[in-house]
């Protein structure tokens, strides 16, 4: 009998069962390490400058408009807000100040470069319609993995992050999710164990 | 040794000169250096407790995954102290660029502060299965000193002292008291594991946690806040030895606990006698603190690296190390993740991180054609930023509409199973000091060397198996997990000072004094000789109760 957790092995009858190729996504992939000092530094600067909607610090205006155009790509204003209105980009602009962070200072300079030049034209990538920011995002997806991996993890840890690093404003990336921060639940906490408790389950 | 009383004020902690020589200096202030400090002053004794990390009152705590999980808040700088990782010992060992090798927390109450607070006592076949299944060529495979009987009454010991919230189940071992507190409230992921494993014909029960279901002597309740795992708890609600021990070690008013405290050396006098314990203070003085005796507490990769550190010519493979085990047999325990995502909100993100257990295949089964044991939880994966990166089913988008909608539709419905199994001791898996890496002291970085006995993974691979079958019928619409890989970072660092009889063969005699140094003891992760099945906490603070007592009834009699 094959292994059950083996990939080649097809899925179960019930064709529900698939399995990860990039062993590290689920827990240890993306653990970054950086100073705390730093953070807490990170984090006043990005609040006080969400809060005086001042210039960017680091990313020049065509650079936070590439950064800006492409995260709302990733997470789109479609109806509901995504990363445009989270503030991804004032996230951005504040971690690569400092930190491991600053460490992709040179990075992101390059994916906005990499995007212009796909884009061509005077306007580059930012101003594309919006299916031409997708096409070109493909194409960078596929020609540049590691490119495309910084912009998703910027833009994911911006729309996701506490409100105080200049991301996630108004808690927006929180309200997609379902996700509420709060200093206590009582139960029932979900559906389930409230059919549990109301069927005389216990605790 | 001296029984001085030292009367003190409310809220007067003890502090010491280091030239007075005190009955006892602690170093670790973690899930057992907490519980010795606790019971050698509450003996009489006087304690200086050394932690490297610094002294964070539980009000300070915060909820910010990404200064948790990104910026290591809680466990340290690892530019400051660098831990370098190899497979085997014909690699060059590197730092890794994410979670470092040996995961671990630094501030007052160590580990025990962010834990998750799995409180699994071990049962009787985890200290004699050496002589149940015989030999496993290859291995350290080996049985305990001590038996269950001999520890359970100090399994009841900490759930009662520290606070343990559980409910017995069918399957447990004996236990001569019950829990002190009920369990938690359970959750859509521990009512969706009992309903997926009962309908399986598995046993599930109420998962002991050391979190407080009800309040407490001074401490409350917990609130469900769901910050759990990396976490420290500001409510003292999990019952951490900062919220615990310490408060109490301190209120003897004769233990002193020294934060920011790195101890680099522990010296010996011509006899061979333990006689100061040398360590650095935050700027990175040097200072030494005299000590009639001394209690290795800095868990199973800072006590190795202590003693191979402490080298002198009278110890020159390293202090106690006369049996060449010091660092060896480091085990990490195996773990495996599978992820379900069902129709109707779990809202995982509340409360405490497991409530339900399934231990069916705890024992050994020659017919599975490999060595190990294990069980699973219902569990809640983590934060929104993790879930956002890493967190949906390997079908979903990763960018666009199409991940937005999954990103929403999947948050409030996912839950884990989270897998929890042996590690066979190797002589190969051990900790040494890196010729190469040094930290911001000067000192060789700690240097792993890890790879899992095949039997491990097969053993994990089973586990995952079992979670993917629960979850399916348990009803879930998807699930997946990752391939299982061997293991490149430890959180349960164990086995690297065994305990034995032989002195030939064991660092630690059964009372946890060192074979060759008779006033150095030790007792943490690395007195372990097997390793359980995935949840140590219990079983470490459990021997510390039963060494505290007889170091104790040693100095008492003048045997130290």
């Amino acid at each position: 009998m094959p292994r059950r957790s083996d990939p080649a092995v097809a899925p179960s009858p019930t064709g529900r069962r698939a399995f990860l190729a990039d062993s590290g996504t689920l827990l240890g992939g993306a653990w970054l390490t950086l100073n705390l000092p730093v953070l807490e530094k990170l984090s006043a600067q990005a609040r006080v400058a969400a809060a005086e909607g001042k210039a960017f610090v680091v990313l020049s205006p065509r650079e936070a408009a590439v950064v800006e155009a492409a995260s709302a790509r990733i997470i789109p204003s479609d109806g509901t807000p995504g990363a445009r209105e989270a503030g991804v980009v004032h996230f951005v602009d504040a971690a690569l100040q400092e930190g491991v962070f600053a460490g992709m200072r040179e990075a992101v300079a390059g994916v906005v470069a990499v995007l212009d030049g796909m884009a061509g034209g005077d306007g580059g990538y930012a101003a594309l319609p919006e299916d031409g920011q997708d096409r070109t995002l493909t194409a960078l997806e596929k020609e540049e993995p590691g490119l495309f991996g910084l912009l998703r993890l910027l833009t994911v840890v911006g729309t996701f992050v506490d409100p105080s690093y200049g991301g996630n404003q108004g808690e927006v990336g929180w309200t997609l999710l379902g996700f509420q921060r709060s200093g206590g639940w009582q139960p029932p906490f979900g559906h389930y164990d409230r059919a549990y408790r109301e069927a005389g389950g216990g605790r | 040794m001296s029984r001085r009383m030292l009367p003190l004020g409310v809220g007067e902690s003890r502090r010491f000169s280091t030239r007075e020589e005190v009955d006892f200096v602690v170093v670790g202030s973690g899930a057992a250096g907490g519980v010795m400090a606790r019971e050698l002053s509450r003996a009489g004794y006087s304690v200086v407790v050394l932690e490297q990390g610094p002294y964070i009152r539980p009000f300070q705590f915060r909820h910010d995954e990404f200064a948790h999980f990104f910026g290591g808040e809680l466990m340290g700088s690892p530019a400051e102290f660098p831990t370098t990782f190899r497979r085997t010992a014909s690699e060059k060992a590197e730092v890794p660029t994410q979670l470092p090798a040996a995961v671990y927390a630094r501030l007052v109450g160590g580990s025990s502060v962010h834990f998750t607070a799995n409180y699994w006592r071990f049962r009787p076949v985890d200290f004699q299965e050496r002589s149940l299944l015989g030999e496993i060529p290859g291995t350290g495979f080996a049985d305990w000193p001590i038996t269950y009987d001999e520890l359970e009454p100090y399994y009841s010991k900490v759930e009662w002292d520290v606070g343990v919230s559980g409910a017995p189940g069918p399957d447990d071992p004996h236990r001569s008291r019950p829990f002190p507190h009920p369990p938690l409230p359970v959750k859509s992921s521990g009512v969706l594991l009992e309903r997926g494993a009962r309908a399986l014909g598995w046993t599930v029960k109420p998962a002991p946690m050391a979190i407080l279901s009800e309040p407490r002597a001074g401490r409350a309740a917990c609130g469900h806040c769901g910050f759990c795992m990396m976490y420290g708890c500001e409510f003292s609600a999990k019952s951490s030895t900062l919220a615990t021990m310490i408060p109490e070690a301190e209120r003897t008013g004769r233990c002193e606990i020294r934060p920011e405290s790195t101890v680099f050396r522990v010296e010996t006098d011509a006899r061979g006698r333990v006689k100061e314990v040398r360590y650095f203070d935050a700027g990175g003085v040097e200072h030494a603190q005299s000590a009639r005796a001394v209690v290795l507490c800095a868990n199973g990769a800072e006590t190795p690296r202590l003693l191979l550190d402490s080298e002198s010519s009278l110890f020159p493979h390293g202090l106690a190390n006369g049996s060449g085990r010091v660092g060896k047999y480091l085990m990490f325990n195996g773990n495996g993740t599978v992820r379900g995502l069902f129709d109707e909100p779990l809202n995982e993100f509340k409360s405490v991180q497991v409530t339900r257990i399934c231990q069916e295949w705890y024992d050994a089964d020659p017919t599975r054609g490999f060595y190990g044991g294990g069980g699973v939880d219902g569990r809640y994966f983590g934060g929104p930023i993790f879930f956002g990166l890493g967190g949906l089913p390997p079908d979903a988008p990763t960018w666009g509409s199409g991940y937005k909608e999954a990103l929403q539709d999947g948050y409030t419905r996912c839950m884990d199973i989270a897998t929890h199994s042996t590690s066979l001791a190797l002589d190969t898996n051990d900790v040494t000091l890196d010729p190469e890496v040094k930290d911001r002291f000067g000192r060789r970085a700690l240097r792993i060397t890890y790879k899992d006995h095949p039997d491990d993974v097969r053993m994990v691979e089973f586990l995952q198996d079992r979670a993917v079958e629960i979850l399916e019928a348990a009803g879930a619409r998807q699930v997946w997990a990752a391939p299982v890989v061997e293991q490149s970072a430890g959180f349960h660092l164990l086995g690297t000072c065994r305990m034995g009889d032989d002195p030939d063969q064991a660092v630690v005699d059964r009372y946890h004094r060192t074979h060759e140094v008779p006033n150095l003891f030790i007792c943490d992760g690395s007195s372990f000789v097997t390793s359980g099945r995935g949840q140590p906490t219990m079983t470490i603070q459990a021997l510390a109760f039963r060494a505290a007592e007889a170091i104790g009834g040693a100095a008492a009699r003048g045997e130290i």
